[in-house]
């Protein structure tokens, strides 16, 4: 056979080249090629499942450690299991009554999405303005304009002798940390501050539609009776809604004012 | 070998996981879900926060024949296409009612501003009537109020919405009749709604364009006319405080010059009775004022604990020996006299 390929060249069509792995004797003297090729390819493999296995490890290492979580002094936190509140450090669920419900400032675990999850509450004071309510959208937008206040873009108030008064007010407020109020705060309510900031300027037009404008403007009681108009609103909601807003709020003197 | 056991583990827990998401289900505290099984409703998770979940609300307001979850958590059920899970937003929310001018019964206009807070509480009639879309449910709220904030405020009259007398005042009362009025309407109608009312209030009420207007006109004609009343009032004010001063004034003075008058003859009775002693022993009562005075001078410099500096003449015993010339003249030093020598040597010495 090697003789008739040496005799015939590659222009024969029964030439057939054979490949110098399967050529007889091409081994010898040192390892197969096939063999070699193998065992690197397995080295390069076993090299590459080791880094995947190392990266994996490493990830879920850092998906546990990324569970870990600290309550600061003006937080808050709830520990979320499948949307149900849990204690930091128990596998039981949240019932009512019970002392744990709220975290204290300690550190927890959880076991991140889609199993549980951590909602946060700040509780430090923050101040809500009452700027556009009251307020004319210019100066000009007043008596001296002598064209009326336009309803859309400018606010005032009626006074109880039926005078317009124009008034910015400041309320003070903060999460109540009571565990259902906060609950309630970030749970069952979209927008708390929103509802403070209507139940708020309902309570102020309330309580000047009481008032002789002079009154308004000496501010006689006008703080007191609108925080307690604001205390009544909150109480009414509470009680209608079958939980707290989880607000407690504090009306301060207005800004500015004008008649 | 160990190599299919990870193999196994991992398959194992993919298709565990795989298998949980088809038959699992989670509600979470703030939402509210329906779970149904061929289109027919089984069960309804409805979770409760504090003390509504111990009082069997949730069961109270479920449709008759379902079941009422109040707690959130995970929950089993059937894979697609056998069960489904519709799960709406529970929490409060907050609408606000649209801008409309209003006639009161006293022909005044009034353009109130209404808002409300709601929310889901039946999942099951939200879907049906509302087809389970929040900006519908909203939009059909705003209508309902105001509705009800028109007939409400059609009865009324200004003088309830805004009076000084806190007595005849009705705005918080209008406020509940608006707030009961929307409650009725939402679970009095042939079809239920799903949604409940939890708050209504009055944040603004408004006049229209022209007759702010005329308010500011009249406020200005009754501060002008506030402004001469208290002018007048202080005019008049000034004349009476003037008056009263000039009298008080007087009176004063006229207490004064006779006090004056009155202790001006005691004293000068006073003085005739001391001249007359005087006039007596002259020297004497002179001698005495003049230790009177040294009393008071030594007296005042002890309390006011500074030495005393006395200014003596050398002419007078014994401080003529302090003059050079004193040994010269041959003099003897006098013997020295008591005070009251020395005070007649000094007294003389002036009197020369």
């Amino acid at each position: 056979m090697m003789g008739d390929h040496e005799k015939h060249p590659e222009g024969d069509p029964e030439y057939l080249p054979v490949p110098q792995g399967d050529a007889p004797g091409a081994s010898a003297g040192g390892p197969e090629p096939e063999e070699a090729g193998t065992k690197a390819l397995g080295d390069a493999l076993k090299t590459s499942f080791r880094f995947l296995k190392i990266c994996m490890m490493a990830s879920v290492v850092i998906y546990l450690l990324s569970g870990v979580f600290w309550v600061k002094s003006p937080q808050l936190k709830f520990k979320m299991r499948f949307g149900e509140v849990v204690p930091a450090m128990s596998i039981l669920p949240f019932r009512p009554g019970r002392k744990d419900k709220v975290l204290k400032p300690e550190t927890g675990v959880y076991i991140r999405w889609p199993w549980e999850e951590v909602v946060v509450l700040h509780t430090d004071e923050q101040t809500l303005d009452l700027e556009k309510e009251f307020w004319p959208r210019t100066r000009e937008g007043t008596a001296a304009a002598g064209t009326g206040l336009n309803v859309r873009t400018d606010g005032y108030l009626i006074s109880g002798d039926a005078n317009i008064v124009h008034m910015k007010l400041r309320a003070r407020y903060r999460v109540r940390q009571d565990p259902l109020s906060a609950l309630s705060y970030k749970l069952r309510v979209v927008d708390a501050e929103l509802i403070l900031r209507r139940a708020l300027a309902a309570a102020t037009c309330e309580v000047v539609s009481s008032m002789e404008v002079m009154r308004v403007i000496q501010r006689e009681n006008l703080f007191e009776r609108i925080d307690a108009a604001l205390r009544r609103r909150l109480a009414e909601f509470e009680s209608n809604a079958g939980c707290p807003l989880g607000l407690t709020s504090s009306v301060w003197k207005p800004s500015r004012w004008r008649t | 070998m160990r190599e299919k056991w990870a193999t196994i583990v991992v398959v194992g827990a993919v298709g565990l996981g795989l298998l949980m998401y088809l038959v699992v289900y989670s509600v979470r505290v703030s939402e509210i879900a329906v779970h149904k099984r061929f289109g027919k409703v089984i069960q309804v998770v409805r979770p409760m926060v504090g003390p509504e979940q111990d009082t069997g609300d949730a069961q109270a307001s479920a449709p008759t024949g379902v079941t009422v979850v109040p707690e959130a958590g995970w929950f089993f059920k059937l894979p697609w296409p056998f069960d489904t899970v519709e799960k709406y937003d529970q929490r409060i929310r907050l609408v606000d009612g649209r801008l409309a001018q209003i006639q009161l019964a006293d022909e005044y206009q009034l353009i109130p501003r209404v808002y409300a807070t709601w929310q889901i509480t039946d999942p099951v009639a939200f879907e049906k009537s509302l087809e389970g879309d929040v900006g519908f449910a909203e939009k059909g709220l705003k209508d309902i109020i105001g509705n009800q904030t028109a007939e409400v405020f059609g009865s009324c009259h200004l003088q309830d919405v805004v009076n000084t007398d806190r007595e005849k005042l009705q705005f918080h009362r209008i406020e509940e009749r608006i707030f009961e009025g929307v409650k009725a309407s939402l679970t009095d109608s042939d079809q239920a709604y799903g949604i409940e009312v939890s708050s209504l209030g009055i944040t603004w009420v408004a006049l229209p364009q022209g007759t702010t207007q005329a308010v500011f006109d009249r406020m200005s004609v009754e501060r002008a006319r506030l402004a001469e009343k208290h002018r007048a009032e202080g005019e008049s004010d000034k004349e009476t405080q003037i008056a009263r001063a000039e009298a008080a004034r007087s009176k004063t003075l006229a207490e004064a010059e006779a006090d004056a008058k009155k202790i001006r003859a005691e004293a000068e009775t006073e003085a005739a009775q001391y001249y007359a002693t005087f006039a007596q022993a002259p020297n004497l009562a002179i001698f005495l004022r003049e230790l009177e005075a040294l009393k008071k001078i030594t007296e005042n410099a002890a309390e006011s604990k500074e030495p005393i500096t006395f200014v003596l003449t050398t002419e007078g015993s014994p401080w003529r020996v302090l003059k050079g010339d004193a040994l010269e003249e041959g003099a003897s030093p006098e013997p020295l006299e008591d005070v009251s020598s020395a005070v007649g040597v000094v007294e003389s010495a002036e009197g020369e």
